[in-house]
């Protein structure tokens, strides 16, 4: 038999009511960036299987360093972003503009033509011509 | 000390409680608000920021707080604000999906370590002991994690330890 979770009730007052309503959403989302900053470079960090310590060597800065960056607090400059992305060959800064984009449509044409086979004042049965038309009538009336 | 463990948010990526002491009627983590809203709004509104993002989107990363702050491997550790880093809020962190707040308080620029703070040291002091009263119930087997590991429970609907 299945187990069921027993979920903690989450507990109320005003206090943390008013605390938890967010009013500034642009700086809730300011602080929700850098943080999602920091996570995107600390796993690129652990992909490449580099600690604080060695980052920090081949960034030539010192381990404190990269551990404010890491904070989810730190105020980066454009440099040291771009020298970020290339140690851990990810991509932080997109800054190629998006490519017009043309776009190629192939179209498939049907031309159906009506016409009366205008015949030769003399006929020649044996002309390659005659045969042509007579060939392109019956495709017409379906005789094939 | 009867200390009662108490959740007050919960999201995909972490959970973060605080504790009542003794049947207070506030919780540690309220009364580090109360005490520190009239200075300190825009400070306690960038860690409110912070413990959502982490409760929702990035879970409670060891790199967003100051670790070691209590004695080695106790899990407590420190959140402060950005950017002026005028708070620090002491709580135990257990991996990244859970978090006990604690109360803590100003942390003048003047002031290298935290034991030159009456205020900052003895909040710490309370932090260390949660941790420990924690640990031991998880070593009583009162508290344990639920199954996907997410979360703490106890067969009581109440959390209540012995510090």
């Amino acid at each position: 038999m299945e187990a069921k979770k027993k979920e903690t009730k989450v507990y109320k007052s005003k206090i943390l009511n008013d605390f938890f309503t967010i009013n500034d959403t642009k700086a809730y989302k300011r602080t929700e960036k850098n943080m999602l900053l920091a996570l995107r470079i600390l796993k690129a960090m652990q992909t490449k299987k580099l600690n604080r310590i060695k980052f920090a060597e081949e960034m030539g800065v010192h381990p404190s360093v990269v551990t404010k960056w890491l904070s989810g607090t730190h105020h980066f400059t454009t440099e040291t972003l771009f020298d970020i992305e290339e140690k851990l060959n990810i991509c932080i800064i997109n800054v190629v503009e998006p490519q017009q984009i043309e776009t190629i449509v192939a179209y498939q044409i049907q031309v159906t033509q009506k016409c009366q086979p205008v015949l030769p004042q003399t006929m020649n049965y044996f002309n390659s011509d005659f045969k042509n038309i007579l060939y392109q009538q019956n495709y017409q009336y379906g005789k094939r | 000390m009867q200390v009662e463990i108490v959740k007050i948010l919960s999201g995909l990526c972490a959970n973060f409680y605080t504790v009542k002491i003794d049947g207070d009627s506030l919780t540690l983590f309220e009364k580090f608000i109360s005490e520190n809203k009239s200075k300190y709004n825009n400070e306690l509104n960038n860690i409110r920021d912070r413990l959502k993002v982490m409760s929702d989107r990035t879970g409670a990363r060891e790199t967003f707080f100051k670790i070691n702050e209590g004695t080695p491997g106790d899990g407590v550790c420190a959140l402060y604000d950005d950017p002026e880093k005028k708070l620090r809020l002491y709580c135990v962190k257990y991996g990244t999906v859970v978090v006990i707040l604690g109360s803590g308080g100003e942390k003048p620029k003047n002031i290298k370590a935290l034991q030159e703070s009456k205020k900052l040291t003895k909040e710490n002091e309370l932090v260390k002991r949660i941790s420990k009263g924690v640990t031991n119930a998880f070593k009583e087997k009162y508290l344990r994690w639920s199954l996907d590991k997410t979360d703490i429970e106890c067969d009581d609907d109440e959390i209540i330890i012995e510090i």
